[in-house]
């Protein structure tokens, strides 16, 4: 026993393979919650006061 | 910067010092390549605690301004805080099985730190129940400061308890074979999350903007049709 530690590629590329997944994943979640908040959602242009501007338009 | 440009850049930088870590970094004496962990741990330890100091800052600016943009921050930092926190305690527990010869223990280092992920992503849960954006924000505000006690329990838990985890590290406690690719990385970590805390909190924004927020209450409450009980 020298308490060296031999080998542990594996264990080193789970950590790296499983960091990449969350980093690459929380990236990819923030722009796509962005995206979403920015398209008009359906309810907004049924809402009672987008159809009141309509009327006021036409 | 563009908060996109600042992403771009800090995913780049964090590949490249990876990589430089991982295939060009000199390996240990005694921990042989198994120490290469380090690279991506030590960046993701120091900005997931600086990032749960930022969302205890935010906490204590809303309290004293008022302001829902610091809710905003404070819910941008403290989500961003909290996946690396958690990306911490697995990174942890790989390196612990090689080193320590067990996924997990109960030292005090590891302990603290998994108090302090579920103490946050507990915050983040209840702001979720919470509809009304300015009670979100002195509920989440409050529980934040208390929750941010833990923060320098888990940098200085080495120090005062005996624990099997190692001394923080830092460029000073690193051989200068180890130490750049290391900076790289810690560097790269602070400019990725800086874009995203960007995106994130003018999303949080944004969205509370849209939705069902009071008007301040002085302003004059408009008449509907029915106050008068008139059916038109």
């Amino acid at each position: 026993m020298t308490g060296e530690i031999v080998g542990g590629w594996e264990y080193v590329i789970a950590a790296y393979v499983i960091s990449a997944l969350v980093y690459g994943g929380y990236a990819y979640s923030v722009i796509r919650r962005d995206n979403a908040s920015r398209s008009p959602s359906p309810s907004a242009s049924a809402s009672p006061s987008a159809s009141a501007s309509k009327e006021k338009k036409s | 910067m563009k908060p996109k440009t600042l992403v771009a850049l800090g995913g780049t930088l964090l590949i490249a010092g990876s990589f430089w870590g991982l295939l060009f970094a000199p390996a240990e004496i005694f921990m042989g390549d198994v120490y290469r962990i380090f690279y991506i741990h030590v960046p993701t330890a120091w900005i997931g605690l600086l990032l749960l100091t930022a969302a205890f800052i935010c906490a204590l600016m809303y309290l004293l301004k008022g302001n829902l943009l610091w809710d905003d921050r404070l819910e941008a930092t403290m989500e961003a805080g909290v996946v690396l926190s958690a990306l911490l305690t697995i990174q942890g527990s790989i390196w612990a099985r090689p080193t320590w010869g067990v996924w997990w223990n109960w030292d005090p280092r590891l302990t603290t730190t998994a108090i302090l992920v579920f103490a946050f992503a507990g915050i983040l849960a209840l702001r979720t129940s919470l509809k009304e954006p300015r009670r979100r924000a002195m509920v989440s505000s409050v529980a934040t400061i208390v929750a941010a006690a833990d923060v320098p329990l888990v940098y200085f838990s080495v120090r005062f308890w005996n624990s099997l985890h190692q001394i923080q590290s830092s460029p000073e406690t690193v051989s200068a074979a180890f130490v750049w690719p290391l900076r790289v990385n810690a560097i790269a970590v602070l400019i990725l999350m800086a874009g995203l805390i960007s995106i994130r909190a003018e999303t949080v924004a944004r969205l509370r903007e849209a939705g069902a927020e009071p008007p301040p209450l002085d302003a004059p409450q408009p008449l509907s049709a029915n106050t008068f009980g008139v059916n038109r």
